[in-house]
C-alpha cells in the first residue's frame, strides 16, 4: 500500500478520493492512531465548517434577465411586395432578369427597414430592462 | 453541473434559469461570506446574473457551469468588495447571532462566532478554498476551475487551509 500523505485525509473526508484509495486509506486510518486522532480533528471541523455554510444559505433577492422576445419581421414583409411586384411586371415590357432583380429589391427593403426598427426597439427595451435590475 | 446537448438550443434566459436558479442559495452563502453584507451580497448576485446572461452564449460549455458561475460571482465580488472599500464595514446581524436564551443555544452561538473570527483570520487563500468548498459548496475541480489551480493544489491547499483553522480556533479565547 502506498504511504498515506496527510492531505489524502482531506480527500477522503470530501469523497474525493478513488473508492480503491478510499479503502487503503480508512486502513490506514484504522491501523494509525496518529493519524486516526488527525482524520478526527478534521471531521469535528468539517462538521462545523458544514453547518455554518449551511447557516449562511439564504435565497437572494435577484431576477434572472429576461429575454425580450420581440416579434421578429414576418416573412410576409419581405414576400407580399414580391408578389406584388412579380404580378406587376407581367404587366409590363421588362426582361425577366431584371424585373427579378427589381423584384427581389424592393422586396427587401421593406423587410430590412422592419428588421432595423425591431433592433433597435429591442435595444432600447433591453437597456431599460438591464437599468431596472441594476444593482441598488 | 452538466450542460446536456439537448439543452444547448434554449433561449439564454431559460436556460440561465434553469443552471443558475438551483444555485442561488449556495451563491449567496459564497457572496455573503466574501463581502460579509447580505445587500452586497445581492448585489453582485445581480451583476453576475447580467454577466453569465450575457456570456453564456460564448462560454465554453466543457467546463461545467457551476465552476463558470462561481468565478463570475468571485469577480463580481471582488469588483463590488473593491469599489466598496471605504465605505465602512457593517457588521452582519441574523436572528441567529442572538440566541433565545438557553445554554446550548448561547454556546452553539459562541462556537459560530469563534469559527467565523477564525476564517476571517485565515490567509488570503486559505480563506478562499475555505469559502467555496463550505459556502459554495464546491467539488475540487470546480474549485480548481475558479481558481486556476490543478486538482492536487486544491487538496493540499483545502488541507492546509482546515489545520490553519483548526489551529486559529484552538487559539481563539472562548
Amino acid at each position: 500500500m502506498k504511504r498515506v500523505d496527510p492531505c489524502e485525509l482531506s480527500a477522503l473526508l470530501d469523497g474525493e478520493l478513488t473508492l480503491e484509495r478510499a479503502a487503503e486509506v480508512r486502513q490506514a486510518i484504522a491501523d494509525d492512531p496518529a493519524l486516526r486522532l488527525e482524520y478526527e480533528e478534521l471531521t469535528r471541523l468539517d462538521d462545523e465548517l458544514q453547518a455554518h455554510a449551511r447557516e449562511a444559505v439564504f435565497q437572494p433577492r435577484v431576477e434572472i434577465p429576461q429575454r425580450l422576445r420581440g416579434p421578429g419581421p414576418h416573412v410576409g414583409w419581405f414576400v407580399a411586395p414580391l408578389i406584388i411586384m412579380g404580378l406587376a411586371l407581367r404587366l409590363l415590357p421588362l426582361p425577366i432578369e431584371t424585373g427579378v432583380e427589381v423584384a427581389v429589391v424592393v422586396g427587401l427593403v421593406p423587410y430590412v427597414l422592419r428588421r432595423l426598427l425591431l433592433a433597435s426597439e429591442q435595444e432600447r427595451r433591453a437597456l431599460a430592462n438591464e437599468t431596472a435590475a441594476s444593482p441598488r | 453541473m452538466d450542460w446536456p446537448m439537448s439543452q444547448r438550443s434554449q433561449p439564454a434566459d431559460d436556460e440561465l434559469r434553469r443552471l443558475a436558479e438551483p444555485l442561488l442559495g449556495r451563491t449567496a452563502a459564497y457572496a455573503f461570506a466574501l463581502l460579509g453584507n447580505r445587500e452586497d451580497a445581492e448585489d453582485a448576485i445581480q451583476e453576475a446574473l447580467l454577466k453569465a446572461y450575457r456570456g453564456l452564449a460564448r462560454h465554453d460549455r466543457s467546463q461545467g457551469f457551476k465552476a463558470w458561475w462561481f468565478a463570475i460571482v468571485r469577480n463580481c465580488c471582488r469588483d463590488l468588495h473593491r469599489s466598496r472599500s471605504r465605505r465602512a464595514p457593517t457588521v452582519a446581524v441574523d436572528a441567529a447571532d442572538s440566541p433565545a436564551g438557553n445554554q446550548s443555544a448561547w454556546e452553539e452561538a459562541e462556537r459560530r462566532d469563534i469559527l467565523r473570527s477564525s476564517i476571517a483570520q485565515l490567509s488570503p487563500a486559505h480563506r478562499e478554498i475555505i469559502q467555496l468548498r463550505y459556502f459554495g459548496d464546491c467539488s475540487y475541480q470546480e474549485i480548481a476551475t475558479v481558481l486556476g489551480i490543478p486538482n492536487g493544489t486544491v487538496m493540499s491547499r483545502l488541507h492546509a487551509a482546515r489545520r490553519a483553522l483548526a489551529a486559529i480556533c484552538e487559539r481563539e479565547p472562548r
